[in-house]
């Protein structure tokens, strides 16, 4: 199916917010230069757009499934590389972040897509260019793609089958969801075989989870993120917070509140970068098995408080980074600038001093608390 | 005894292995020879000069490990190493580089004195370095060069002497570009060979006024507004968190970046002329 002509009644203006918008909820970034930062303080980095907003999928959250009334438009490829060659050359963005509706099956929609990718990389493009694929991709044009994208993946959006099933009917969680993940897994290792050396682009696995659009618990998602961390060298997951879309078959759930997408990012970084897993971070759901509006790390420390003090000047890599306040880059810098002998050096490296003080020693003395202080009275 | 030393990384590293040499000895330091000679005859018309950073060619690296034998281990990926941290330094408006020579003298050795030095001299060196770094990055942020058919152009006036910095680093995103940043005096040209000149190049303004692009080619000015209101998330509005990381100061080297944060300071009006009008039209 081709994209229908009679989205092109739009200005080019009305087309790009329509489909901007579609991607708004979308959080994707690189870790270089921001160039602006909207009002809600996120930052602008790429270039979001849908391609079309067209859409075969009948994903009973999302704004654009089929027959749904609403304003339905397209960028044709040559617009999408001219505003983002623009947008690029004006120092605005870093790149570009692609997505699209299912414009008839997955594998047209992800041509037009790599069309797009290969557009650009054609014109001595260099900068960075995320493809959001369909489900159910097929396997040659994963490949094509590991060659012009420095990201791709295909969203998850929940932790299982059935409730795949539930929010997005068309495809089919174990065959067009895992199975590609598994896919782009192995061609982007096949990729770091090849060209680890020579400078090409050596793509990354991602995904997308909507959080709160059905009543699975943070456990499950947090579990799933592991799992695919393990199984599909997921470089991050990404979270959408569900809002209710009127004219939708969830249009009456409830919105997630915004915290609970912030707390799933950090404990997505504890799995990350922090060595945690799924199990550590068990200890401190609530009895239904959500996250509490805290700050992950700081929940932990608390829940283990045998862990602490730690002494800055003889404890190993693993205990340093479980400090709230201190990350792995303070971590590294702590251990090969030992000996320590105050808090303004450990400042000078990067840590959150009014975090950390609670739960370190150095040189042997540490903040006394009131539980030691009573213990030490009696 | 008088060290006259080129103000550059190679200059000041060879100060600092002389003055380890003669600790007595008073530091002078200049740009060129020209400017050496100029200074030295009106202050030590008659004392004995050790002229050194001048003509040499020398390895930068090898120099920071004899003026530094001690303590690499303490810096981190993430530190600027030595070098860097020098060169970051030279770039501040208030550094003397005189006074870097003997901080540098002052570590007796020890690399990691840079980083956790505990006098008020090294706190203060260490600040320079992370101004001028920061100086350098918002630069990168919020700058937003005229596009003509092959030349990139921007005009900028940094805090501290980092235009040449900012002009290779455009460079290196648009390779098939020339670049030219205009810092006060002075303009940077970046991928000259485009232009059939050298690869880099730091040239007067008037010799390159020619070839400075009055407009842009494509001016993305409107649609990037279109599409940065279509990002704003009407329930998520952060006034405090938008305005730190879109700071004022630093929104200015731009006209996109300035609107950027008037947006940020005021949100995004929902409701525009144009729909009052067709409001009022559907209305009748």
């Amino acid at each position: 199916m081709s994209i229908p002509s009679d989205g092109y009644h739009f200005t080019l203006h009305e087309r790009m917010r329509y489909l901007s918008s579609g991607t708004k909820y979308d959080s994707c970034n690189q870790s270089a230069v921001c160039h602006a930062f909207g009002p809600d303080g996120r930052c602008i980095q790429l270039y979001k757009t849908l391609l079309t907003n067209y859409c075969a999928g009948e994903c009973t959250y999302c704004p654009n499934r089929c027959h749904r009334d609403v304003r339905r438009v397209s960028l044709s490829p040559e617009e999408i590389v001219k505003i983002t060659w623009d947008f690029y050359r004006k120092n605005a963005i870093e790149g570009l972040f692609l997505s699209s509706g299912v414009i008839g099956d997955p594998e047209t929609t992800t041509e037009k897509q790599l069309h797009v990718a290969r557009l650009l990389r054609n014109q001595g493009f260099n900068g960075y260019i995320h493809l959001r694929l369909m489900p159910g991709t097929p396997f040659h044009l994963l490949q094509e793609v590991a060659g012009v994208a420095n990201k791709f993946g295909v969203n998850a959006e929940t932790t299982g089958s059935v409730n795949y099933s539930e929010i997005c009917p068309n495809f089919d969680y174990k065959n067009d969801v895992l199975q590609r993940l598994n896919w782009i897994c192995k061609l982007i290792r096949k990729q770091r075989k090849l060209h680890r050396y020579d400078h090409k682009i050596i793509g990354a696995n991602d995904t997308q989870f909507v959080v709160g659009a059905l009543d699975e618990p943070d456990r499950d998602i947090v579990n799933t993120v592991h799992d695919f961390m393990e199984k599909y060298q997921l470089r991050r997951p990404y979270f959408m917070s569900f809002d209710p879309v009127p004219d939708t078959p969830l249009e009456n759930g409830s919105t997630s509140p915004k915290w609970r997408e912030q707390r799933l990012y950090q404990v997505s970084y504890l799995l990350k970068d922090y060595g945690l897993d799924s199990g550590h971070i068990d200890q401190i759901y609530n009895d239904d098995g959500f996250l509490l509006n805290d700050d992950p790390k700081l929940e932990l420390a608390r829940v283990n408080p045998e862990m602490f003090p730690v002494e800055i000047n003889s404890a190993d890599y693993s205990s340093l980074l479980r400090v709230p306040g201190i990350g792995p880059i303070s971590a590294s810098r702590i251990l090969r600038s030992r000996p320590i002998y105050g808090e303004d050096e450990l400042a000078r490296m990067g840590v959150v001093i009014g975090r950390a003080r609670p739960f370190i020693k150095i040189g042997g003395s540490g903040q006394t608390n009131l539980i030691q202080f009573a213990g030490e009275c009696t | 005894m008088i060290i006259l030393f080129k103000a550059t990384v190679t200059g000041v590293l060879l100060a600092c292995l002389e003055l380890r040499q003669r600790p007595e000895a008073d530091l002078v330091f200049a740009c060129d020879p020209k400017e050496g000679e100029t200074k030295l005859k009106m202050t030590y018309p008659t004392a004995e000069i050790i002229r050194v950073g001048f003509n040499s060619k020398v390895d930068n690296q090898q120099l920071a490990k004899r003026v530094f034998p001690d303590g690499w281990h303490r810096i981190t990926n993430f530190d600027s190493p030595p070098l860097n941290y020098i060169e970051l330094v030279l770039r501040h408006r208030k550094c003397n580089p005189a006074e870097l020579v003997r901080l540098l003298h002052g570590c007796e050795g020890e690399v990691d004195g840079l980083y956790c030095g505990k006098e008020r001299l090294y706190k203060r060196y260490y600040r320079y370095m992370c101004e001028v770094k920061n100086n350098y990055h918002r630069l990168c942020m919020f700058v937003r060069p005229v596009c003509g058919d092959t030349v990139l152009y921007v005009n900028v006036t940094p805090k501290n002497h980092v235009s040449d910095m900012l002009c290779r680093w455009l460079a290196v995103r648009n390779p098939d570009r020339a670049v030219i940043v205009v810092g006060g005096k002075f303009a940077y040209v970046c991928n000259g060979e485009i232009l059939k000149m050298q690869h880099f190049l730091k040239t007067s303004v008037d010799s390159i006024q020619h070839l400075i692009p009055s407009e842009d080619s494509a001016n993305p000015e409107e649609l990037w507004d279109t599409y940065y209101k279509s990002q704003m998330i009407d329930n998520r509005r952060n006034h405090s968190l938008s305005k730190r990381l879109q700071p004022r100061g630093d929104s200015g080297y731009s006209t996109m970046s300035k609107k950027d944060r008037y947006f940020v300071e005021r949100g995004i009006p929902t409701s525009t002329l144009l729909d009052f009008v067709n409001e009022k039209q559907g209305g009748q």
